[in-house]
């Protein structure tokens, strides 16, 4: 373990006011992470946000000190103890950052829905008309192949890219197992789909299998 | 003007093994420090690659630590 990443240990492993110097360090540190995070992605985010951001970081960097502090006996050195810290920071605040973004906007997917997501592929003018049709298969199998459950974080994530972690917040659930959901019914529709689904110059939207 | 794959891999994902979201973060920070040190951290972590391509949230944390490494890699070699 480096040098600097073992005073880290040490500190937030010790007892007392050499603790709570350590833990206020660290939240200093993680606020900062958080802030970087922040300003990276500024332009991107709503401009009712800008007043937020400073209140989101201080909220970011305390629940990622949670996560830290819980979870340092399974730090065992194999990164930089920074490294490693800053991604619980990066976890909070992106999330935070998400949901933030979409505090006042529906989840609900519309019809235009699908089409922004071909306009979204900017492809190249010979196969719109191919995908357009590989799309409306989809969505038959859709509705025919997936759970209803499964139907709405399929439309809402990949069609209407909503963010997960928004997802997940509005139906009560995590990341992991939206995500989750997300996976198996992407994995019906390849086992549906075949040779269509891959990836591979275009040739997937070239013909239907039969 | 694209082939379509990306909408491709957007509807589908791959078959390839996923790692989750939970067994990326688990591993992010090694993933990061061996692609900021210039390695090729999918041959190590293949699944977690593979969820970084599928999963949208954990794609952009994945883009946010790498900018966050490299930034104070960037100060420390000013």
């Amino acid at each position: 373990m480096d040098p600097e990443s073992s005073a880290w240990l040490a500190g937030l492993r010790s007892d007392g006011a050499v603790r709570d110097q350590a833990v206020a360090e660290l939240h200093a540190f993680l606020v900062r992470a958080a802030r970087h995070e922040a300003a990276r992605r500024r332009a991107s985010l709503p401009a009712h946000m800008a007043a937020d951001l400073d209140e989101l970081g201080q909220q970011a960097a305390n629940d990622a000190a949670v996560m830290i502090l819980d979870k340092l006996d399974t730090y065992r050195g194999a990164s930089r103890f920074t490294t490693w810290a800053w991604k619980f920071a990066v976890y909070q605040m992106s999330a935070a950052l998400r949901r933030e973004s979409w505090r006042n906007r529906s989840v609900a997917v519309d019809s235009d829905a699908w089409e922004r997501f071909i306009d979204g592929g900017a492809l190249e003018p010979g196969r719109v008309v191919q995908f357009r049709e590989l799309l409306g298969e989809v969505r038959a199998a859709i509705a025919t192949d997936l759970t209803p459950r499964q139907r709405d974080v399929f439309a809402a994530v990949v069609i209407d890219e909503v963010p997960i972690d928004v997802l997940a917040e509005r139906l009560g659930s995590s990341r992991g197992a939206v995500y989750k959901t997300l996976h198996d019914a992407r994995a019906k529709l390849r086992a549906r789909f075949g040779a269509r689904a891959e990836t591979g110059g275009g040739a997937a939207v070239e013909g239907p299998e039969r | 003007m694209t082939n379509g794959d990306d909408l491709i891999r957007r509807l589908f994902g791959a078959s390839a093994p996923d790692a989750g979201c939970d067994g990326g973060m688990e591993v992010f920070d090694l993933y990061v420090e061996l692609e900021v040190a210039g390695q090729d951290p999918a041959t190590r972590y293949p699944a977690v690659a593979n969820h970084i391509a599928a999963c949208p949230d954990c794609r952009e944390d994945h883009e946010a630590l790498v900018a966050l490494v490299r930034s104070v890699d960037d100060l420390a070699d000013a």
